[in-house]
């Protein structure tokens, strides 16, 4: 097992920069999501680590070994990988049990080693009572199997993941994230995934990069990336909450109740910015009370939506119990809040 | 740098790759050029000068325009009239009348000569059998600029049928929809809504057909040369078999003035197409059909007389004139004989060598081209679009140019024994063979290509990431995905080679007689029983490996084979 590290590595097609010096460091053994919108260039990097793509600046190395950089390209045949495709790649005219040992079978393993380390691999993912078939008889979670199986066989350092729930049903995802941390646990591999969602990225990962553009947003774990986003572009990309315009603030503070008071009602500038979670509105509360209107009140099974406006016109979001009336008044009171550096794009 | 993320296998197999068609597609059309120019002096003696000064050229060249010009007429009412019964409206069997109206094209056209030649004339057997024979002594009407223009006209009308039927088959039927919504009557949707859309397609099948007329040797060789009425292709063909002083410069001269023709024609319709061009947008997934109601009956007796006509009484002439003992008996029981198989089969040494040349011929050359197709399609699909767009227009050069012109160049490449080697392969059936390569490389391609490219480029990454090599991603994943796109390659170049005669008419010697060749030479002859006889074979040959075709089908993308659609 090694560290996988990127170092200022950047990509472009012609003159379009796709991957901007990038650097990050993957420890052995971690699973590491790559999350952003499309055409942040997640798959590039992927790709750039599986070897498909070269790197047009800076380098990729897999412990003391290079893998790729501006001179040298390691093929992807030699780099001993595994990979899961979002449509499963899986050889339509191999039986399951010749996609799984194909990567054996071009390494020249012996026969009797062969059929173990199928066995092996198709019991991780519980299907070697269909070790016979073919893909075209497989459901779209058990093709997903059997292409998680291939990615194990060879005992591969790392293992990466380009979004391979994307084309998978609510109900088959949830199942498979079960499937994809048992996976880990189990082989202790280095694991790279990617994907656009933010909530498989938080199920699944230890450690998260936010891309946008190209660019690293934030590299953290799930619970600072939800609790302490970076910036304004991160906490609009992550979970659900509503930036509120406040007085200047210094940005990456927790704010208290009282705080939040404070610098709501101080009416001398709105270039500050405050993150708040749905959770943390109180819409029944007694103190530090602020005034809102009802606007919107959705019904999501457990709770309520409930969507007021502010004093100064800003919208925030916040969870109930009961339905309440659209245009009613409402006191409530914010019990902590996210500072945020402004970002200067608003397009989201 | 394309290939750089590719290994080295890779860069050498491309290389190889790259020389072959330089030298099968390239070399051929260049060698000509040269040669035709080499007569360009401000000097009246020079052979181009004298060409362009004889009458007989441009005799050839008016021949060749009003039989071209009438044949494609012929084939744009045939074609666009099938293609719109057939494509849109509720008509039944809808599968057998594409196949059968296919049909024409695939049959060689010397053979499609040689049965309408049966059909008319005194010498008739159909006639003759029901004893409505002209007098002997009258002339056969088929013997004609009119009789040639026919067949043209019926060999290419598979060419604007298809042009036109596969632009219907994409044509979204919501179109029709909003313009019924809209009260549109039947008549106005198809003046106001159909014909605008379907336009470019029909100039483009339009000068397919042109093209393909004018490069026509098999028909004009048949009607026209026993009757000296000499269109291009054939005064080539006599300027060969007279050899005279500076024959070959003379040849050159002509094919470069058929060049022209061909380019002019494609240039006028990429001109006329791209004035019509429209994006569809739309829904295409279900298929229009308008509903004939009690006009059904009648419209499917219409079109099966006019395939009786064009497809059943002439084959039906082939065969009836095949039992005869000699030409101009009637066909009954007494006449009733199997002599002229017996003879072709048993006795004649030239037929049964003319077959096995052929199927030899073919064979190879389908096995080749496939074997070749499967690394060039493959390089082809790493290379970044605009040179692969440039390849493979190389490619189809020379499959889009004149057999006879073609051959000529080749004549012209290898009249003098091969540079280093010493070796002459002209008067060998090498020369045919490296032609039939040339020339048919684009047909065997276009299968394995599309079937490639549709591919999902995820089953070879991921067998990248087991750490196969590029031999052996081709052998055990993309080979075996793609293997029936290289049957049905390897097929349709098998039939199209296995008949083929425009380029072995110029390119054969003694002992190298090809099929084409064969049943050619039997009818100038007088041997027209025999030939038949040999057609009537050929015609069943070509059936047979079309309907092997069509059992591929399912299993290859769609398109890629004419005949054949989901639909």
């Amino acid at each position: 097992m090694a560290r996988l590290s990127l170092n200022a590595v950047s990509k472009s097609f012609g003159d379009k920069t796709v991957v901007d010096n990038l650097s990050l460091t993957i420890e052995p053994g971690q699973f590491v999501a790559l999350l952003g919108p499309s055409g942040c260039g997640k798959s590039t990097i992927l790709r750039m680590l599986a070897g498909f793509e070269t790197v047009s600046a800076g380098d990729i190395q897999h412990g003391d070994q290079c893998l790729s950089s501006a001179k040298f390209h390691l093929p992807t045949e030699e780099r001993n990988f595994g990979m899961v495709f979002q449509s499963y790649a899986l050889w339509p005219h191999m039986t399951v049990m010749e996609n799984v040992g194909y990567p054996l079978k071009i390494q020249k393993v012996d026969r009797q080693n062969y059929q173990r380390r199928v066995q092996d691999a198709l019991d991780i993912v519980q299907l070697n009572d269909f070790k016979d078939r073919l893909p075209s008889q497989l459901s779209g979670g058990q093709r997903q199997r059997v292409a998680l199986a291939r990615s194990l066989v060879t005992e591969p350092d790392v293992i990466l993941f380009d979004e391979p729930l994307a084309n998978l049903d609510r109900h088959l995802r949830e199942s498979m994230e079960i499937t994809f941390r048992e996976f880990h646990r189990r082989t202790g591999a280095t694991m790279v995934y990617v994907t656009h969602d933010q909530a498989e990225a938080m199920a699944l990962a230890d450690q998260i990069a936010v891309l946008k553009d190209g660019q690293l947003m934030q590299w953290s774990t799930p619970e600072d990336l939800y609790a302490q986003p970076n910036n304004e572009w991160v906490a609009n990309f992550i979970g659900q909450g509503s930036i509120l315009r406040c007085q200047s603030v210094l940005g990456n503070q927790l704010l208290t109740s009282a705080d939040v008071i404070g610098l709501l009602y101080d009416q001398t500038g709105h270039h500050g910015r405050m993150l708040v979670r749905p959770q943390h509105v109180d819409l029944s509360a007694t103190s530090n009370m602020l005034q809102g209107t009802v606007r919107e009140c959705i019904f999501r099974g457990e709770r309520y939506d409930i969507f007021l406006e502010l004093e100064n016109g800003d919208t925030l979001h916040a969870y109930h119990t009961e339905p309440l009336t659209i245009g009613s008044a409402r006191q409530l009171s914010i019990q902590q809040a996210w500072t945020l550096e402004p970002s200067h794009d608003h397009d989201h | 740098m394309y290939l750089r993320n590719t290994d080295s296998q890779l860069r050498w197999l491309s290389f190889s790759i790259f020389l072959l068609i330089a030298l099968l597609s390239l070399l051929p059309s260049a060698r000509l050029i040269m040669e035709a120019l080499k007569g360009v002096q401000f000097d009246m003696q020079s052979p181009l000068s004298g060409i362009m000064r004889s009458s007989q050229t441009w005799t050839a060249f008016r021949n060749s325009f009003y039989t071209s010009g009438l044949g494609t007429l012929i084939a744009v009412v045939l074609g666009a009239g099938f293609a719109f019964i057939v494509t849109l409206t509720n008509i039944r069997a809808r599968a057998i009348w594409v196949f059968l109206f296919m049909l024409p094209m695939m049959i060689p056209p010397q053979v499609t000569a040689l049965s309408w030649l049966q059909l008319f004339g005194p010498a008739s057997p159909i006639l003759n059998t029901f004893g409505i024979a002209p007098a002997l002594g009258s002339p056969n009407p088929m013997y004609s600029a009119e009789g040639i223009a026919l067949l043209l006209g019926i060999q290419n009308a598979p060419l604007v049928f298809l042009a036109l039927r596969t632009q219907l088959l994409c044509l979204p039927q919501d179109l029709i929809e909003a313009a019924k919504v809209a009260r549109a009557s039947q008549e106005a949707i198809w003046i106001d809504i159909i014909l605008p859309l379907t336009r470019g397609a029909l100039i483009a099948g339009a000068a397919l057909a042109f093209v393909s007329s004018l490069g026509n040797f098999g028909i004009p060789a048949m009607l026209g040369i026993p009757v000296n009425y000499l269109v291009l292709p054939t005064l080539i063909y006599q300027k060969m078999a007279g050899f005279g002083q500076g024959m070959l410069s003379e040849v050159a001269g002509l094919s470069m003035l058929i060049s022209f023709l061909v380019l002019g024609g494609m240039i006028m319709q990429q001109w006329l197409q791209q004035r019509s061009e429209y994006a569809l947008v739309g829904h295409s997934s279900s298929h229009m059909s308008f509903r004939l109601g009690k006009w059904r009956l009648p419209t499917e007796t219409a079109l099966g007389l006019i395939l009786l006509m064009i497809l059943v009484v002439p084959c039906i002439a082939l065969v009836v004139s095949s039992f005869v003992p000699a030409l101009g008996m009637p066909l009954n029981s007494q006449t009733f004989t199997v002599s002229a198989y017996i003879e072709m089969l048993a006795n004649q040494g030239v037929t049964t060598r003319a077959f096995s040349n052929s199927l030899l011929l073919a064979g190879a050359a389908s096995v080749v081209l496939m074997c070749l197709c499967l690394p060039l399609s493959y390089i082809l699909l790493k290379l970044p679009l605009k040179v692969r767009i440039l390849v493979t227009s190389l490619i189809e050069v020379p499959y889009a140019i004149p057999g006879i012109v073609l051959a000529i160049a080749f004549i012209l490449l290898f009249a003098r024994p091969l540079p280093i080697l010493g070796v002459s392969i002209y008067g060998s059936m090498s020369i045919i063979f490296l032609a039939y390569l040339s020339c048919f490389l684009s047909v065997c391609l276009k299968p394995i290509y599309s079937a490639m490219s549709q591919m999902d480029k995820a089953l070879e990454e991921a067998a990248q990431l087991a750490g196969a090599n590029a031999i052996q991603r081709l052998v055990h994943i993309i080979l075996p995905l793609t293997a029936p796109a290289f049957f049905a390659g390897a097929i349709l170049v098998f039939l199209i080679s296995v008949n083929e005669l425009t380029v072995s008419a110029l390119l054969w010697s003694a002992g190298n007689e090809t099929l084409g060749v064969l049943i050619f030479n039997l009818d100038e002859s007088g041997d027209t029983v025999l030939a038949s006889a040999i057609s009537v074979l050929v015609v069943l040959l070509v059936a047979a490996l079309m309907a092997c075709l069509s059992l591929l089908a399912p299993r290859l993308p769609k398109g890629v084979i004419p005949w054949h659609d989901s639909v």
